[in-house]
C-alpha cells in the first residue's frame, strides 16, 4: 500500500495520455495504471509512432521512458516542444527512467517532471492529475 | 484543457459511423469515441461507408475528407442524396489533416455540420458529436 495512500478511480476520466516506452512490459504497465484511474490511453513503442498519434489527436500528457530505442525519449521532448502549441507543443510532459539522476536532463530537454522506476502507481496518477486538471500537488 | 464531465457516457447511446482511410487514424480516433462511450462503425472508404448506411443506421457520420478515389466531398453528396429515412439528414461532421487547404466554409456548403482538424481535441471531438446528436454535452 503506497504511503501518500489510494488514489480514485475516475479521477483521470477525461484525460489523454500518450505512453511512449520500447518495453511492451512496461507500456501495459503504466497505461494498465493509468486505465484504472479512468484516463484515456494511447500507447506507442516509438518517437515516429508517438509523433504519428500526436498528429491525430491532442494529447492531454505524454509518458515517455528515457530510454527509446533509436531515438531516445529526450530526443522526442525536444522535437515535440518545437511543434506549435495546436499541434501539441505544449502538452504536458512526464520522464521515466530508472535512474533518479536522470531528472535535471530531462527537466532541460523539456519534460515538466522526471520519475524513477519503479513506480509508483498512485505517485503516477497524482502526478498526471496535478499536470493536466491542477489538482493538489504530487509532492 | 482535458476534462469534461463524465466523458465517458458523453456518447452513450450514439452510433458513429467512422470513415479514414488511415489505419493509424481510424483506430485513435475509434478508441477515442469507445472510451466516451460511442457505438462505432469504422470503415476506410467512402464506399463502404455507403455500404455500411445500406445495412445499418448511424446517429452521426464523422469522416476524414482527403482520401484516394471518392474523398469525403463525395461521401456528403451521397449520403445528402439519400431519403431521410435512409438517413439523409443524419449529423455529419468533417475532419481534416493539419494545414490541409480544405476550408471550413467548403465543408459546410457540401453537408457537413461541423469540421475539425487534426490533431483533434477528443474532448471536443466528443462535445461536438453529442451535441449534433441532441445530447447535452
Amino acid at each position: 500500500m503506497a504511503a501518500e495512500g489510494f488514489f480514485s478511480v475516475d479521477s483521470l476520466a477525461g484525460v489523454h495520455a500518450l505512453v511512449v516506452d520500447h518495453d511492451q512490459a512496461c507500456r501495459d504497465l503504466l497505461s494498465s495504471i493509468l486505465r484504472y484511474c479512468g484516463a484515456l490511453v494511447t500507447t506507442t513503442a516509438s518517437s515516429k509512432e508517438a509523433l504519428t498519434v500526436m498528429s491525430i489527436a491532442k494529447c492531454d500528457v505524454v509518458v515517455i521512458d528515457l530510454a527509446l530505442r533509436g531515438e531516445n525519449g529526450a530526443d522526442l521532448m525536444r522535437r515535440i516542444r518545437r511543434l506549435k502549441p495546436e499541434q501539441g507543443g505544449v502538452v504536458r510532459a512526464i520522464a521515466v527512467s530508472g535512474r533518479s539522476q536522470d531528472r535535471d536532463a530531462a527537466v532541460g530537454a523539456g519534460f515538466d517532471t522526471h520519475l524513477t522506476k519503479p513506480i509508483e502507481p498512485w505517485a503516477l496518477c497524482r502526478l498526471v492529475s496535478t499536470l493536466v486538471l491542477g489538482g493538489p500537488s504530487a509532492d | 484543457m482535458g476534462r469534461t464531465e463524465f466523458p465517458t457516457d458523453t456518447l452513450k447511446g450514439i452510433h458513429v459511423l467512422l470513415v479514414d482511410d488511415d489505419d493509424d487514424a481510424r483506430a485513435l480516433l475509434q478508441t477515442v469515441l469507445r472510451y466516451c462511450g460511442a457505438l462505432v462503425t469504422a470503415v476506410a472508404s467512402a464506399p463502404e461507408a455507403m455500404e455500411t448506411m445500406h445495412r445499418v443506421k448511424p446517429d452521426v457520420l464523422l469522416s476524414d475528407i482527403a482520401m484516394p478515389q471518392q474523398d469525403g466531398y463525395w461521401l456528403i453528396r451521397e449520403v445528402r442524396a439519400l431519403p431521410p429515412e435512409r438517413g439523409g439528414g443524419m449529423p455529419a461532421i468533417a475532419i481534416t489533416a493539419f494545414g490541409h487547404p480544405h476550408d471550413v466554409g467548403r465543408t459546410l456548403a457540401a453537408g457537413f455540420q461541423a469540421h475539425l482538424r487534426k490533431p483533434v481535441d477528443p474532448w471536443e471531438l466528443a462535445r461536438t458529436i453529442a451535441s449534433l446528436a441532441g445530447r447535452r454535452a
